[in-house]
């Protein structure tokens, strides 16, 4: 018998709700299949299983919010102890006699103090969506005041209507919160190198000539494969710090900015990007940016970016510095690229370039080691071909 | 019988009239009886069987705009007096024909048509109110009489001495009835009264009085005749104690357990209809069929009131709250352009102007109070008045504060504009019943017939080391009562303008002016008139929290936000203004800007208008809060003399800054 508890999607993840069910009990499950939807501060998110087994019962109902930990179904493993209902288990090695004397009070259940908020920090807290649980309140007696709620959400109001099952406000409320942890927790440095794309875009050129437009390669498919590769060489900037301790990740998953147009930003996995090449990337970046706008992505996706490329595009500025998203402790950055003046071989002339930017965690590598990283990324996008 | 009195105009038709009267009030009573066991009749019913010589000698003598007051005994006096008997039982009814709208029931009678002012249940209460009445005549040369009618049990009252003393004193036309039934409830006359020629009582206040057999209808009528021609002549007040008997049981529920049922069925068997009936027949005053005719008028009459009185709609609930106030008010005054010219002034001349500008502008304005006139005001605010007004409109009052207090109110219902003013808030405890039970009733309970202008001003608060008994604050109390509003002017501007606006209103207005204020200068527009009495102002704007406040406190309250305001801290300052009605939506504005609440009141914490203030921002505004409503009130204790432990009692800035920061987690 395994627990299929409600997992932790981030690192300022402490509960979730149940939204959705998507095997019935009695099914059959494998791991890595998505059987539940939990309604995050992000978005609803595909929860995956990861036993083999039978989904026996349910524990939680479809509604309920719970913390991270909690058991919300038992999955029969096969060849596990016989399935025993969790209710009837404790009081089993204890005669009736021995219940509690008649007369005496019974033993106080362990309750959870009522969190101290303000009736208006209540209020604004439901009205856009964060989890009062969360906070950690400046009022008097440590209560939770508007003040707590509004630094967590920096705009009160949701700027425009988001049809993804989010709350927007929420996802807003979950920005502001990692984004400050990052602030106070990260020391950040900050580096950047421009690039020139000449052979980058040739190269694009040339493997794009016979393809549909759908099946074109875009820079950013060669930006994101060239983070993976110099985040290989380089692991200090690919992995996560916990606990006071960094762990670099064997693989590198690329966090990919996305911004949701009136909410914000968030920032989920693909997978092993150093392994797939820049077609499958392609299709992967396609593939994740249209479920991320619907408002769906896998609890896997979310939850264990290794670092995080952000890239403005076509219509951004020339250079971006980032806050890097805890526990990761890199965030590379693409500016817009800029046709500039350029001087190759003593020659002065128009050239495509693009800015790139590093902001790393001091606590885990340095100037030093981030230049070089970033000159490993100039590198790879100068030898399109080799990506 | 009295034939002396009768000969000059005790003619058949006279005598069978008076007969007349008394059986229709007898029958009546009965009818009431009966219709109270049958559960038509409810709550308090007082008959007067037995009495009716006295209404009926009495009443008929009055001219049509002479008044009367009643006590809760007095459905033979409305009748007697013209009040439509149909609209009389439809008022024990319960029902919106009634002559009060069915609002005051059996104790209270109210008819304007027939000057009938009550219809009053607190003994001894009509008393000042008919003093007032009469007050409101004199002073404008009127001739009208007020009759007032009350039992021998008022007699032990407070008000029935200071209501003599003041009738006597300022001569005013008032026929006092007592109708001496000599029991006040169960209590025999003897058992609550020292001296119980009460006659002897009025006569030592220097008034004219006479006892009468209340039991003859021709001596009643005969005496009082001549109380009447001596009222109308002097223009002073005139005695009648009318020795009688109730034949039944104080109220309905009373086993009468405190007299002995022969003494009843002997002074039954002598009754005043029995005697007169008696009479009339051993002098061949009544024909054989008077008597059938008269039983049969007033049979059907009766069959008649009931009939009205069972057809009659119930008022709807909607209207519960409908003449608690006026349902009309002035608007109130616009906001004067001030000049750039100012003067420098204190608040306590800034009273004294309201005064005079309401003397000057309002011919029924006058000033009423203890040491108003020669003293100058205990607080000095009308020195000078009397040599500019005279004694009527500066009147100087014995230390009668329910007396002068009721005065005021019976003269605001006759027309006049009275301004009462009462030394210290702690005396008004002696007034408070004419305040809560008159002036703040007398329109819901007849039904907006009757209304009471009067302002009433009194100091209020501590800080002179005056101690327990002239230093608390208790308008919050005053707050509490439906019926008037109370008002706290707590800067020069209000001080000037609240007065003018409070005598326009139709209902009592209590104004409080806090002692710490009177001295304290500053500069006023030139051209400072009218405010309105309806809105809190906010006195500082601010965002971190509401510090909300009236009176003596507002100077406090406004330092404590300047301090604050060092720290970083915006406070905004609401000044109340006006106590009741409160300006929640003020308050709640002011909330939903700042999300915290503190409230300064130098009132007593427990019960008090913080309290209250608190509890509605809990009820309308509890999602705008941020932290918990506090409060900053006076210390429970009665208010010592030393300085320190009198600083220590009240609100001080301190204390608010301390607060402050402690809703603010910055303690």
């Amino acid at each position: 018998m395994a627990r299929f508890l409600m997992p932790s999607l981030g690192a300022d993840m402490e509960a979730g709700t149940l939204i959705e069910w998507m095997v019935e009990p009695g099914r059959t499950v494998r791991r890595g299949d998505a059987i539940a939807v939990v309604e995050t501060d992000k978005g609803a998110i595909e929860i995956q299983v990861f036993e083999d087994g039978v989904l026996e019962r349910t524990l939680v109902d479809i509604g309920a919010t719970v913390p991270v930990g909690t058991p919300l179904a038992e999955i029969g493993v096969a060849g596990g102890a016989p399935t025993i209902p969790l209710a009837a288990r404790t009081p089993a090695s204890r005669p009736a006699e021995s219940a509690a004397p008649v007369g005496n009070g019974r033993p106080a259940e362990p309750q959870r103090a009522r969190i101290q908020a303000s009736p208006a920090a209540r209020r604004l807290a439901e009205k856009i969506g964060i989890d009062l649980e969360k906070l950690s309140g400046s009022g008097p007696g440590g209560a939770i005041v508007l003040a707590d709620v509004v630094d967590r959400s920096v705009a009160a109001e949701a700027p425009t209507p988001f049809a993804a099952p989010s709350a927007p406000g929420g996802m807003r409320e979950a920005i502001a919160a990692a984004m400050s942890r990052a602030k106070r927790e990260i020391p950040h440095y900050y580096l950047a190198h421009t690039i020139e794309l000449t052979a980058a875009d040739a190269w694009l050129d040339h493997h794009n000539a016979a393809r549909d437009p759908a099946e074109r390669v875009l820079l950013g498919a060669l930006f994101i494969k060239a983070v993976a590769l110099a985040a290989q060489q380089y692991p200090e900037f690919n992995g996560h710090f916990v606990d006071g301790r960094f762990t670099p990740a064997p693989a590198v998953h690329a966090g990919l900015a996305i911004n949701i147009r009136g909410v914000g930003l968030v920032a989920p996995a693909i997978h092993d990007a150093e392994q797939l090449d820049v077609d499958a990337l392609m299709a992967a970046t396609r593939d994740l940016v249209t479920r991320v706008r619907a408002g769906r992505f896998r609890s896997s996706e979310l939850a264990d970016p290794t670092i995080t490329v952000s890239s403005l595009g076509e219509r951004g500025v020339e250079i971006v510095y980032g806050v890097i998203y805890p526990p990761q402790v890199a965030i590379v950055g693409f500016g817009t690229p800029v046709t500039r003046a350029w001087v190759t071989d003593g020659m002065v002339g128009p050239r495509r370039t693009v800015s790139v930017s590093l902001a790393g965690d001091h606590r885990v590598s340095d100037g030093h080691r981030g230049a070089l990283f970033l000159g490993a990324i100039a590198r790879h996008l100068l030898e399109p071909e080799r990506l | 019988m009295n034939a002396d009195s009768a000969k000059p105009h005790l003619g058949h038709a006279h005598a069978i009239d008076l007969l007349a009267r008394m059986i229709r009030i007898r029958r009546f009573e009965d009818k009431c009886a009966e219709l109270y066991t049958q559960e038509k009749i409810r709550g308090f019913l007082h008959l007067y069987d037995g009495e009716e010589a006295v209404a009926v000698g009495v009443i008929p003598l009055l001219d049509a705009d002479d008044r009367i007051v009643g006590t809760y005994r007095e459905h033979g006096h409305a009748l007697v007096r013209g009040v439509p008997m149909a609209t009389v039982m439809a008022e024990m009814f319960g029902k919106a024909e009634g002559c009060s709208g069915g609002r005051g029931g059996s104790m209270h009678l109210f008819s304007s048509d027939a000057n009938f002012y009550g219809g009053n249940a607190i003994v001894g209460g009509g008393l000042p109110l008919a003093v007032g009445l009469a007050l409101a005549d004199r002073l404008r040369g009127e001739a009208r009489v007020t009759a007032c009618f009350f039992g021998e049990g008022a007699v032990a009252e407070g008000e029935f001495h200071e209501s003599l003393n003041l009738a006597a004193l300022w001569q005013l036309p008032v026929l006092f009835v007592c109708e001496n039934n000599r029991y006040a409830m169960g209590t025999a006359l003897e058992r609550s009264e020292s001296e119980v020629d009460i006659h002897a009582k009025a006569a030592s206040y220097a008034i004219r009085s006479e006892a009468v057999d209340g039991m003859d209808v021709i001596a009643m009528e005969g005496a009082a005749r001549r109380a009447l021609d001596f009222i109308r002549k002097s223009g002073r007040p005139s005695f009648l104690e009318c020795r009688t008997y109730r034949f039944r049981a104080h109220s309905m529920f009373d086993a009468q357990l405190y007299r002995d049922k022969a003494e009843v069925e002997a002074w039954r068997k002598d009754g005043p209809i029995e005697r007169f009936q008696r009479w009339l027949e051993d002098n061949g005053l009544i024909r054989n069929d008077d008597l059938a005719r008269i039983e049969g008028e007033v049979a059907a009459e009766i069959a008649a009131a009931v009939d009205f009185a069972e057809g009659g709609a119930l008022e709807p609930l909607a209207n519960l709250q409908r003449h608690v106030v006026s349902p009309e008010r002035p608007s109130p005054p616009s906001p004067q352009p001030s000049t750039a010219q100012t003067v420098e002034t204190t608040y306590r001349e800034a009273v004294r102007a309201g005064i005079v500008e309401a003397l000057q502008r309002d011919d029924r304005v006058f000033l009423m109070g203890e040491d108003v006139g020669r003293y100058g005001g205990c607080y000095a605010v009308s020195k000078g008045l009397l040599d500019q007004f005279g004694p009527e409109r500066i009147r100087d009052t014995p230390l009668s504060e329910s007396g002068f207090t009721g005065a005021g109110i019976g003269a605001a219902v006759a027309g006049m504009r009275p301004i009462v003013e009462l030394m210290t808030v702690n005396f008004s405890m002696l007034a408070l019943d004419q305040i809560l039970n008159t002036a703040a009733t007398l329109r819901h309970m007849s039904n907006g017939q009757f209304g009471v202008p009067l302002v009433i001003r009194m100091a209020t608060g501590a800080g002179r080391q005056l101690a327990a008994q002239h230093s608390h604050s208790l308008e919050g109390w005053y707050a509490h009562i439906p019926g008037i509003r109370v008002l706290a002017p707590a800067t020069l501007e209000d001080a000037r303008g609240m007065l003018w606006t409070a005598l326009q209103d139709p209902d009592p207005v209590l104004i409080f002016e806090n002692v710490m204020l009177y001295n304290r200068s500053g500069t006023l527009a030139a051209n400072a008139g009218p405010v309105d009495i309806d809105c809190a102002a906010v006195r500082r704007a601010g965002e971190d929290i509401s510090l909300v406040t009236y009176g003596g406190s507002l100077h406090k309250t406004l330092e404590a936000a300047e301090q604050l305001a060092r720290e970083g801290i915006s406070a905004e300052v609401i000044d109340l203004r006006t106590l009741r009605p409160l300006d929640d939506a003020t308050l709640l504005a002011s909330v939903a800007r700042t999300h915290r609440m503190l409230v300064i009141d130098e009132g007593w914490r427990s019960g008090s208008i913080a309290a209250e203030i608190g509890m509605r921002i809990a009820e309308a505004g509890f999602f705008e809060l941020d932290a918990p409503l506090g409060r900053v009130c006076s210390e429970e204790v009665p208010v010592p003399y030393p300085r320190h432990l009198e600083d220590a009692s009240l609100p001080q800035t301190p204390k608010i800054v301390a607060a402050v920061r402690a809703m603010l987690g910055r303690s």
